[in-house]
């Protein structure tokens, strides 16, 4: 079931157009909004939001629409901006039980669920702490709880990682994809880190110019047209690729001694033609599977 | 024999039932969003009470009205002849009300910076916009919270010790016609208090929202303030020559002459003092010019309230 359905959107900045003609559901889950710098990603989330008034077409969120709806759909969506955004003058526990409180929530729940969350995103330890003091990984740590704190259906999370080291990184994307994991919160993701999207989306959203230009599971996507597979060799060996090729085998590309090799769609055996082939030229393989994609293939196949 | 008792393994916290680490969501209650604009009120105004600025001047207004309060005690207990109110034992109170608001209107001015200027210009500084239209609340949700934080304070500033100073007359001057020569006298006093806090609560909100900090805001409010006194105070000068009773309505015509003409239409009260004697200002100007204000504080303040920046062009 789609969380959101969008149909030939169509945005204007002025005379610039920055969304066009744009379909697309967003499924349940946790999903990937991937594209290069100015592909209207963000453009897209504060439409969902209700920010931005469209020129044309519709868009639905939860089964609202975003032209009418905007804040009851805002009541089940939780927003994790990219820049850096607090209440100037507050702690973190004040903070993040206010922005409860602006969501409706009673006070007393919105400040023991503040504490729940501020301790569920690791900053349990600095709660009492103002907000202004925050290193750069403990704002993206409570831009994340301010938009859980009501208990959203949906949150959209503009680029997560932005300014976290490495470690920063992984425990954040941990974040994410535990929150998607417990099945009550479905999440779109924001970002032109492709790692990122990887480890914690199913579904991707390849954007560019405005269009969606690939979308699907990542399982879908990953998946290569006819038969293909990647071999290691013990080293690079030239004599076994020509033999291979000698029998129709395309090698689609070849990193030192790893090969990817595209076979006939009616193969049959691949394996059996690597060890012959490898046997008749005293080449050595050291391993071999069924080639995937990775998300970058996909990527840059889809912004060709 | 063997007495080696191992030690218990330690158990891990995360094995712990107590000690769920996964994600729950909220599934309380929420509320409507009718009061809303009360959070964000109140919210703000709970922060206020750490700035130490906000309470010494506070203290100042109180010390204000005590002192008129103390004035009050001696003149009535003066020879008709010796009291600054002439024997004028009809308008007494109503004068002293009048002028008690008078004197503190340049320390409402001040509260007033302290509490607006950083209203919105502090969010828009820390891209705070974001976060709370992000949220069930409309930008009228936002602007009318703002603009409450600091009316709420300016119209208590003015009110509370204007209620002080009317229950000390009401309990003293009883029986010497207190309530007798002016019953309305409350009434507008409250008037009166909601003056100051509306207009300031007007163009600071408009002010705000177009500074990118708070000191932007203050410099533009205090520019405004003072330059209408400037400017309405050269043209008096040189029109007028410093005639107080023909020039009085160019002097009603900047910020604080405008409160001030305001609470003096509303307490009907004339002035008399050695240089002149200052007629009730009429409201055909200053009312609806204060009002033209005030609209175009709130309306500047709507057009630039927006969660993202609007890109033209």
């Amino acid at each position: 079931m789609a969380i959101a359905v969008i149909s030939n959107l169509v945005v204007h900045y002025g005379t610039k157009t920055a969304v066009n003609d744009l379909s697309v559901e967003v499924p349940e889950g946790c999903t990937g909004l991937l594209g290069p710098n100015g592909a209207g990603k963000t453009t897209l989330l504060k439409t969902l939001l209700g920010f931005l008034v469209p020129t044309s077409g519709s868009g639905q969120v939860f089964g609202l629409n975003t032209r009418t709806d905007g804040l009851k759909i805002r009541q089940k969506i939780g927003m994790m901006p990219e820049m850096d955004c607090h209440i100037p003058g507050m702690n973190a526990v004040s903070f993040v039980s206010y922005a409860g409180e602006l969501a409706g929530m009673p006070a007393s729940d919105a400040l023991q669920r503040a504490h729940e969350v501020l301790e569920y995103c690791g900053l349990g330890e600095a709660r009492y702490r103002n907000v202004e003091t925050y290193s750069t990984g403990m704002k993206q740590r409570i831009k994340l709880a301010q938009a859980l704190v009501h208990g959203p259906k949906l949150i959209f999370l503009d680029e997560p990682t932005n300014g976290l080291d490495p470690a920063g990184r992984d425990e954040m994307l941990a974040l994410v994809r535990n929150i998607s994991a417990s099945r009550e919160v479905n999440v779109l993701v924001s970002s032109h880190l492709l790692p990122d999207i990887e480890r914690t989306c199913d579904n991707v959203i390849v954007m560019r110019s405005g269009k969606v230009v690939r979308q699907g599971s990542m399982q879908d996507l990953r998946q290569t047209s006819g038969v293909q597979v990647e071999v290691e060799m013990y080293i690079e060996t030239p004599p076994f690729v020509q033999e291979l090729e000698r029998q129709g085998v395309t090698m689609l590309n070849q990193t030192a001694n790893l090969y990817r090799f595209g076979f006939p769609d009616d193969t049959q055996n691949a394996g059996k033609i690597i060890f012959e082939s490898a046997k008749r030229v005293g080449g050595q393989v050291r391993g071999f599977k069924p080639a995937t994609r990775s998300l970058e293939d996909i990527f840059l196949e889809a912004i060709e | 024999m063997n007495n080696y008792n191992p030690p218990k393994p330690v158990q891990k916290q995360q094995d712990s039932p107590i000690a769920d680490l996964s994600y729950r969501n909220y599934n309380g209650e929420l509320k409507t969003r009718g009061l809303r604009w009360w959070v964000i009120s109140w919210t703000m105004m709970k922060l206020l009470k750490k700035n130490v600025g906000f309470w010494i001047t506070s203290a100042l207004v109180f010390l204000i009205y005590f002192l008129n309060g103390v004035q009050l005690y001696f003149t009535s207990n003066m020879p008709a002849g010796m009291n600054p109110f002439g024997g004028d034992e009809k308008t007494k109170y109503t004068l002293t009300f009048f002028q008690v608001n008078s004197g503190t209107n340049l320390l409402l001015f001040i509260i007033a910076l302290t509490v607006g200027s950083g209203a919105i210009s502090a969010d828009n500084k820390a891209n705070a916009l974001l976060v709370y239209l992000s949220k069930p609340l409309t930008k009228a949700d936002y602007l009318l919270g703002k603009w409450m934080v600091i009316f709420f304070t300016l119209f208590l500033e003015t009110f509370v010790p204007s209620l002080v100073l009317y229950l000390y007359c009401l309990t003293s001057y009883l029986d010497k016609g207190f309530l007798k020569n002016d019953p309305m006298l409350f009434f507008k006093m409250i008037a009166a208090a909601c003056v100051p806090a509306v207009m300031h609560a007007s163009l600071l909100v408009g002010a705000s929202a177009w500074s990118k900090a708070p000191r932007i805001a203050s410099v533009f409010y205090a520019s405004l303030y003072f330059g209408s006194l400037v400017v309405t105070g050269m043209v008096f000068g040189i029109v007028y020559r410093g005639d107080l009773e023909r020039g009085q309505e160019v002097l009603k015509l900047s910020l604080s002459g405008m409160m001030d003409g305001i609470q003096q239409i509303i307490y009907h009260v004339t002035i008399k003092n050695p240089m002149a004697t200052l007629a009730i200002p009429s409201p055909s100007l200053i009312v609806p010019l204060a009002i033209g204000l005030c609209v175009a504080g709130i309306a500047a303040a709507r057009a630039k309230i927006n969660a993202v920046e609007v890109v033209k062009g």
